[in-house]
């Protein structure tokens, strides 16, 4: 039984570890010394996770929840614990300062027992998870007392990371990219299976456990399973059709419809369906549920679609408008009636007990025509095998004229890879190129919007730290009305405030549009946007989607030969 | 096997004493009665519960264990009237409680008893100090230092029992000697404790006009009375908390 200790202990040394090489072989040391039970947890811990991202299970702690906590096992008021996180400016030294500055703080048995054993990891993790479950009337008491029970309970060691992990930013600097190295290096496993295994599983605790339970040969075998999402295989945008047809020879050309994107299971008559940010969106869309289960002759099939919302001329609506139907979780079914969906369908990676990822495109989409009746609320739409320039550019017109985003060009034998953003898939759209870039901060405006968030500090994304690098700030293409609505979005998510800067947990995604990007010393990420204006709020991406580094060097050098 | 019938005013006011402090419980069964001891999820409060067969009318039990979610039962009970009789019946094969009363008949899902925190071990200690007072005296001094402060010192000076709260400006204080209690027992006694739990224990004892209440100093106390007309009896155990220098 390793204790919460011994943990806090390693992410201590972690945090202080500069480069990404030691950083990997020091959580591989910590993978291979828990037990097995332990392994899971231990994998999501060190990432800031408490439980897989698909999973439905979530802990449901903010700061109102943590600071109340705080403030009754240090018998300080929350008052108090606010001003300490003005002073200190972060969660984790808040949580030892407040527990050090106890007054009258409360005891709990444990200081009258004969024998003080220590917290185990294991028993911060059953916490967590009686933390989930609660629910209804008196659930933030209950959540309040759980976390109280781990403040009086541990060390002043280990406070800061409980209270970090609690709100689920640990940050040490480790994210997916070094814990899955780490496996590899704990357990003896090549890095690119561990990842496919990840891929689709979406899940590092049970690759973990499976890679230290059976080694190479389990890990391999590790594969789709019905009702549990696996990562989408996205697109790449290509500049022009020149280029994807020279690289590609002959291609597969889809409508890329304006919409959002849908992965569906199906199990006899059960339906579950995942949206892009793996959620299980299932309750929200009872139309499409039907659908599915009338329209596709299939014993068990994993699906790949986009979901489009129509008007009554056909043409598709406002992106917010899907996300009404993605987000819904009352009066279900008028919003299906008021907002109707069409989904169209055009990939399958399972069918009937048979996993296709590894078939060629061509190959998988004839599966799929062959298993969908298309109709009214269904479809496969047409795909075009062609080499032809002229054939591409008419479709890609035939698209936009429809109201939807341009075209997809595919290769026709490529498999399908889960969670990869590469060559196989292609995306031509006419609008200027935008990015996704998650918020960590935000600045209270002055004047006649003091009231108001604004000026958000944006951020790409380092995958193999899990580290969020400033690339600048966004402070126009706001109407006062997006202000309040996003003041309003931002508020559970506040983590500290110092003056009027405000940081915050990285959650929402901006889609930004910019003039270029530049390099720069002001951001940590050594690149900042000229001209950035925020597009859309995207609130149906998630943090995985947020662009990374790498992305932005790419983006930097393309334009640097351009110009 | 598990079949019992008792007044379901006394069943009510009992499980009141185990829901002030946790939302679910394990009721062990025996032929002898009923005994819960549960823990809060912060480790603060504690409470022991046994309740005698002797309170029911009827009573055939075998030894078992049942998990149940207590804020269900207030529910059921919630629109039980005075005087009424309820007759419990446990289904081992599909693990649910069916409760007739006053002409419903509910139906209960029950709680697999190892997903609930498992019965704390009780910390041996040796409480120099005990009063013996009415609960409603305990109440009154509780609710008065609601009022200004979120912790209240209970103590003994001598022969006087104090209960005591500050606030930021405000100071409220309850002497008791020896005549207006029932019992006292003097000894070494000061500790302070968090009106959260406080005001949620005399609330169930408010109802007995014989509360036992041990002290020391720095320590935990301990709070306890009768239920069912004394064919049962609660014991909460609190923790203190600590003055640090």
């Amino acid at each position: 039984m390793t204790s919460f200790k011994e943990f806090a202990r390693a992410c201590k040394v972690i945090e202080g570890t500069p480069g990404s090489l030691d950083m990997t072989a020091l959580v591989a040391e910590l993978l291979e010394k828990v037990s097995p039970e332990e392994l899971p947890v231990v994998t999501h811990f060190v990432m800031g996770e408490i439980f897989p991202a698909w999973s439905s299970e979530e802990i449901g702690v903010g700061a109102g929840i943590l600071y109340s906590a705080l403030a009754k096992s240090a018998g300080l008021s929350v008052a108090d614990i606010k001003e300490i996180v003005r002073e200190t400016g972060d969660i984790g030294k808040t949580a030892v300062k407040a527990l050090e500055k106890v007054s009258t703080g409360q005891a709990t048995f444990s200081s009258f027992m004969e024998e003080n054993s220590d917290l185990s990891i294991l028993e911060v993790f059953e916490r967590f998870q009686a933390i989930s479950r609660t629910s209804g009337k008196g659930s933030q008491t209950s959540k309040i007392k759980n976390l109280q029970y781990l403040f009086n309970s541990a060390s002043s060691e280990e406070v800061g990371y409980i209270a970090r992990i609690s709100v689920e930013e640990l940050r040490i600097g480790v994210g997916e990219g070094i814990v899955r190295d780490a496996i590899s290096k704990a357990f003896d496993v090549p890095s690119d299976e561990i990842e496919r295994a990840f891929m689709l599983t979406n899940d590092l605790g049970l690759v973990a456990v499976t890679a230290r339970e059976g080694g190479r040969d389990a890990v391999q075998s590790l594969g789709l399973e019905l009702n549990r999402p696996i990562r989408m295989m996205l697109a790449q945008v290509t500049p022009d059709f020149d280029v994807a047809l020279s690289d590609l020879g002959t291609a597969a050309v889809e409508w890329k419809f304006d919409g959002a994107r849908v992965q569906i299971h199906k199990e006899g008559d059960n339906i579950t369906l995942f949206s892009r940010r793996l959620e299980n969106i299932t309750n929200s869309l009872p139309d499409i549920v039907e659908a599915v289960r009338e329209n596709i002759d299939a014993e068990s099939a994993i699906l790949d679609g986009e979901a489009v919302a129509i008007d009554e001329n056909g043409r598709p609506r406002a992106f917010q408008d899907i996300l009404k139907r993605f987000r819904r979780k009352y009066d279900v079914h008028s919003t299906a009636r008021e907002i109707p969906l069409i989904l169209n369908l055009f990939d399958i990676m399972y069918l009937n007990g048979e996993e296709l990822l590894d078939l060629p495109l061509v190959q998988r989409r004839g599966k799929l025509e062959g298993c969908v009746r298309s109709g009214d609320k269904i479809k496969v739409d047409t795909q075009y095998i062609t080499d032809d320039l002229d054939k591409i550019m008419e479709i890609y017109n035939d698209a936009l004229k429809a109201g939807h985003e341009g075209v997809m060009i595919k290769n026709p034998q490529s498999p399908y890879s889960p969670g990869k953003r590469g060559k196989n898939w292609l995306k031509k759209k006419p609008v200027m190129e935008t990015l996704d870039l998650v918020v960590i901060g935000a600045e209270w405006g002055y004047g006649r919007r003091t009231s108001f968030l604004g000026s958000y500090a944006l951020a790409c994304h380092d995958p193999d730290t899990g580290r969020f690098l400033p690339v600048g700030r966004v402070a126009t293409g706001f109407s006062d009305e997006q202000l309040a609505e996003l003041t309003e979005l931002f508020s559970d998510l506040i983590v500290t405030e110092v003056g009027t800067g405000v940081e915050i947990k990285p959650e929402i995604i901006f889609e930004v549009a910019f003039e270029e990007i530049q390099k720069s010393v002001n951001y940590e990420s050594g690149y900042a946007l000229r001209f950035p204006r925020l597009v859309n709020v995207r609130s149906d991406k998630s943090i995985e989607d947020v662009e990374t580094i790498g992305r932005l060097e790419e983006m930097y050098l393309v334009q640097r030969e351009r110009n | 096997m598990f079949k019992a019938t008792i007044d379901a005013d006394i069943l009510k006011t009992a499980i009141e004493t185990l829901s002030v402090l946790v939302d679910e419980a394990r009721f062990r069964i025996s032929p002898e009665g009923i005994v819960v001891r549960a823990v809060d999820p912060a480790n603060v409060a504690m409470v022991s519960f046994d309740l005698n067969s002797s309170a029911f009318d009827e009573f055939n039990a075998d030894d078992s264990e049942i998990g149940m979610d207590l804020s269900k039962i207030n529910d059921i009970f919630s629109v039980a009237g005075r005087d009424e009789k309820v007759v419990m019946e446990l289904d081992e094969m599909s693990q649910k409680m069916s409760l007739h009363l006053g002409g419903l008949s509910y139906t209960l899902a029950l709680l697999d008893p190892s997903t609930i925190r498992a019965e704390p071990r009780i910390p041996q200690l040796e409480l120099p100090a005990e009063v013996v007072l009415n609960g409603k005296d305990l109440q009154r001094a509780v609710k008065a230092a609601e009022k200004i402060s979120d912790h209240m010192l209970l103590g003994i000076d001598e022969d006087v029992f104090y209960m005591e709260a500050e606030g930021d400006t405000d100071r409220v204080r309850l002497d008791m000697t020896r005549d207006s209690l029932i019992d006292l027992k003097s000894g070494e006694a000061r500790s302070l404790f968090s009106l959260d739990y406080l005001s949620d224990i005399v609330k169930p004892a408010s109802r007995s006009n014989e509360v036992t209440v041990e002290l020391g100093k720095d320590f935990p106390v301990k709070i306890g009375f009768a239920i069912a007309n004394g064919a049962g009896k609660v014991g909460y155990l609190l923790a203190p908390r600590i003055e640090s220098d």
